[in-house]
């Protein structure tokens, strides 16, 4: 660890069951975060500043006016310009200590296992069920841990997923909710600091398990409720037959129909989003 | 022993320095380390901080060698892995 390393980590350095080494394993891991949007905003910015080695930010959208109430690594005058690019340079002038990469392309069931492979975990932050279920099922076929998490209204989630160990998200929720079912965050509004702190709990379950910590959300389902500020855990299983981490890997992608998960407010991933 | 030189820092930074320092005895192979302080503050907070993190460090003695100068010696066992 260089002077400026000591420096700019020494406030989780002193963290009692953080340290060195713990310190360094964030730095030697690589993370994929799927979506530049409402999550992807507090997600990323969160692993940035806590040393993450290498970070991969997936993100097709352009920047639009209506997302500045939330996502705060935009400017007014970046309205127009990729996301996944302005992320990654917003973030490399926090952190110049690590590698950071927009990457300006559609995460599909096609390409999710392609584009997934060879990470030390996975951040989802995208906004509908078609890339949702494809990064899960990328996540568990290629085993990478997967940092789940979604928004919507004054509602959030999340969960963490260690493929081979824990129930994956198509355990818990086996098939999308039918179409119209969930409104879309248009139909339904975002408040900025809700997906905040769905973002902000995913990125604090990545950074203690790339750390090396024990983590709160394996097995649990989070069910946060800002209106009431109710947090309750549900406690989830893993399914033999699931057909992502069950016994027989079965390819199931979800068709795209337009709505997102209570809960899950991002970007990057359906055209004509917002 | 090794001996780390603090004066001139205040807390925590007397705690990230000595902690970092540790840490890099304890995995290789363990050690005596003597930190030297100007920081009064730190006279306590160094020892009750490493008492935190678990890890087993023991401060054998502090002394204060000058009107603001104290050393704090500790014990740090090996670490695994």
């Amino acid at each position: 660890m260089n002077l400026n390393e000591i420096k700019r980590y020494s406030r989780q350095l002193i963290l009692p069951d953080f340290g060195t080494k713990e310190q360094s394993r964030l730095k030697k891991a690589k993370v994929a975060v799927t979506g530049a949007g409402g999550l992807g905003c507090p997600v990323s910015t969160y692993l940035t500043l806590a040393g993450v080695g290498e970070i991969h930010i997936f993100d097709f959208d352009r920047i639009e006016m209506s997302n500045l109430n939330r996502q705060f690594l935009y400017t007014p005058e970046d309205v127009g310009k990729p996301k996944a690019e302005m992320a990654a340079k917003r973030l490399s002038e926090i952190n110049p200590e690590i590698k950071i990469e927009g990457i300006n392309e559609k995460v599909t069931y096609d390409n999710a296992f392609e584009l997934l492979k060879g990470y030390d975990a996975i951040v989802d932050g995208t906004d509908n069920f078609a890339v949702r279920y494809a990064v899960n099922d990328a996540a568990v076929v290629n085993r990478v841990p997967l940092f789940h998490g979604a928004a919507l209204m004054y509602e959030g989630r999340a969960m963490s997923i260690i493929p081979g160990e824990t129930a994956c998200f198509r355990c818990v929720f086996p098939e999308p909710p039918p179409a119209g079912m969930i409104p879309t965050c248009r139909e339904a509004g975002i408040l900025g600091s809700v997906v905040g702190i769905v973002g902000a709990i995913q990125a604090s379950e990545a950074i203690r398990y790339l750390a090396g910590l024990e983590i709160g959300l394996k097995n649990q389902l989070l069910i946060i409720n800002v209106d009431e500020m109710r947090f309750e855990k549900v406690r989830v299983a893993k399914r033999d037959d699931c057909t992502a981490c069950g016994e027989h890997f079965i390819p199931k992608p979800v068709e795209d129909v337009c709505t997102v998960l209570p809960g899950s407010e991002a970007s990057g991933v359906t055209e004509g989003d917002e | 022993m090794e001996t780390l030189d603090l004066r001139g820092e205040k807390c925590p930074d007397t705690f990230v320095y000595t902690k970092i320092k540790a840490e890099e005895i304890g995995y290789s192979g363990g050690g005596k380390l003597k930190v030297i302080v100007d920081y009064p503050p730190a006279v306590e907070s160094i020892p009750r901080s490493l008492a935190q993190e678990g890890k087993g460090y023991k401060v054998l003695e502090v002394k204060q060698v000058a009107e603001r100068t104290y050393e704090i010696y500790i014990e740090i066992p090996a670490f695994e892995d």
